[in-house]
């Protein structure tokens, strides 16, 4: 069980926060390395602007999931901060729910769709397929972090503590 | 335009409601709409990716943040905050006076407002508690001042606005200066009045050799918003490399001028930058979901 939760931890964290810290370094440097070329050595590179904005994908669709899972995102909760707890755990639950259904209705078709793009970038013939899974994987992410969160509202729902237990600022939570 | 279109809105506005985050509202909205209609998810997917794709300008964003991170993270806001310390000298309500200034010139070097409040506010929260100033009238000025940041160049909600109008960065870069500066201008005749009536403390007394001291150490970092808008409007670099070359060399002060940096403040820097970019990111992909949908609806005739 341990070694379970040791091992899902690692796997979420490379998708949400190793890979894309890893890309957006790369895509930083890439952008150095092209300014490098163009303005010192006088010979523009095409591969740095391909390889740059095709890592700002991944960067952006992965950082969407290290947000989601630090609830960073940006929210409208004038209504709910004026609800009871009782209110807010309801909201938390529906919103749960709304997202885990629609979400994960579109993983199969959209993993299918790009395990068949045909596309490849036109300098480095990278697979934008293989790029773009960054999106299924943001769903993928949403959904089951929802579902943990989900569970966690329902007990509290059944026990009437009504109280999120997951990122209260405790400590850094996998949920 | 077909009844399909309202999915979308009903579905963000009961995001709204009920807390959901704005940006998963609008995919969600945007995922009813495909679903209801019976349409292809592809579209969905390539709408947001290769709307990403086309918005080269938007990667100037997550540099800028990376930067304004950086700078937050060291003593590049203490160096600031001496420096403007030390320009406003002996002034009635002269820490109210450093926390316009410190900003304004942070401003030229993050373009968040976030920023600014998060990293050089605290500090001038602090600093102004301690001097005697009340706790309201010192977080308004910082909030107040801190909204300089995405004014002044460079500016992150520009960029956004660049790439949705097609507006030259540069030159927006350039409207934002002297509205800026105004504002800094008309915050400081507010403190001044105010400090007046409400008789708040004298700034420190500032000699010659300190006002050059602190000058001379805060030199590497004032340097940032020359790299950033001599890069730019020289048309030496584009706003994007700009940017990537300002977050090079706020790396640069902080390691090896400064030396305020260790390797595992970095890594906190980069998930930050992550979290702060995917947060902006989200909302855009969800954006660009609507905007398809907008599209082949027709809605604007």
């Amino acid at each position: 069980m341990k070694l379970m939760k040791k091992t899902t931890r690692w796997f979420v964290d490379f998708f949400e926060v190793y890979l894309p810290i890893a890309v957006f370094l790369l895509m930083f440097i890439t952008f150095l390395v092209n300014v490098g070329f163009r303005y010192i050595l006088k010979d523009p590179q095409n591969w740095t602007f391909e390889f740059s904005v095709y890592s700002f994908v991944v960067v952006g669709l992965l950082g969407a999931c290290t947000a989601y899972r630090k609830e960073d995102h940006v929210v409208f909760d004038l209504l709910y901060a004026e609800l009871k707890p009782r209110g807010q755990n309801i909201l938390r639950i529906i919103s749960y729910l709304i997202v885990i259904v629609s979400l994960a209705a579109i993983i199969p078709s959209s993993v299918r769709y790009l395990l068949k793009l045909p596309t490849v970038t036109s300098i480095m013939k990278i697979p934008e397929g293989i790029i773009f899974m960054s999106f299924p994987v943001l769903l993928v992410s949403t959904v089951c972090r929802s579902v943990c969160r989900l569970v966690l509202d329902v007990k509290a729902f059944r026990n009437k503590t009504y109280v999120q237990r997951y990122n209260t600022g405790e400590k850094d939570a996998l949920i | 335009m077909s009844w399909y279109l309202a999915i979308p809105f009903v579905v963000l506005i009961l995001a709204f409601v009920i807390r959901m985050p704005i940006g998963l509202g609008m995919l969600v909205g945007s995922i009813v709409y495909f679903l209801a209609k019976g349409m292809s998810i592809s579209s969905l997917v390539n709408s947001v990716c290769y709307g990403m794709i086309n918005a080269y300008i938007l990667i100037a964003i997550p540099l800028f943040v990376f930067t304004a991170n950086v700078m937050n993270s060291g003593q590049v806001t203490d160096k600031v905050y001496d420096f403007a310390s030390s320009l406003i000298g002996r002034r009635r309500g002269a820490t109210a006076y450093v926390n316009v200034i410190g900003s304004l010139i942070f401003a030229g070097m993050t373009g968040s407002a976030l920023a600014d409040a998060s990293g050089l506010g605290v500090l001038e929260i602090n600093q102004m508690e301690k001097d005697g100033y009340d706790a309201p009238f010192s977080c308004a000025t910082t909030a107040a001042s801190s909204v300089i940041g995405p004014i002044f160049p460079p500016s992150i909600p520009f960029v956004i606005y660049a790439m949705i109008s097609g507006a030259s960065v540069g030159k927006l870069f350039l409207g934002g200066m002297v509205p800026a500066v105004l504002l800094a201008l008309i915050m400081c005749i507010y403190i001044y009045f105010i400090s007046k009536k409400r008789n708040y403390p004298h700034g420190l007394v500032v000699t010659f050799k300190h006002f050059m001291l602190s000058t001379f150490k805060a030199i590497p970092a004032l340097l940032t918003p020359v790299i950033l808008m001599g890069g730019i409007y020289t048309g030496i670099m584009t706003p994007t490399e700009a940017a990537a070359v300002a977050a090079a060399y706020a790396l640069v002060i902080s390691f090896f001028v400064y030396r305020c940096l260790s390797s595992k403040a970095l890594g906190k820097i980069l998930l930050d930058t992550l979290r702060t970019t995917g947060t902006i990111f989200l909302v855009i992909a969800g954006a660009y979901a609507f905007s398809y949908i907008i599209t082949a609806e027709q809605a604007s005739k």
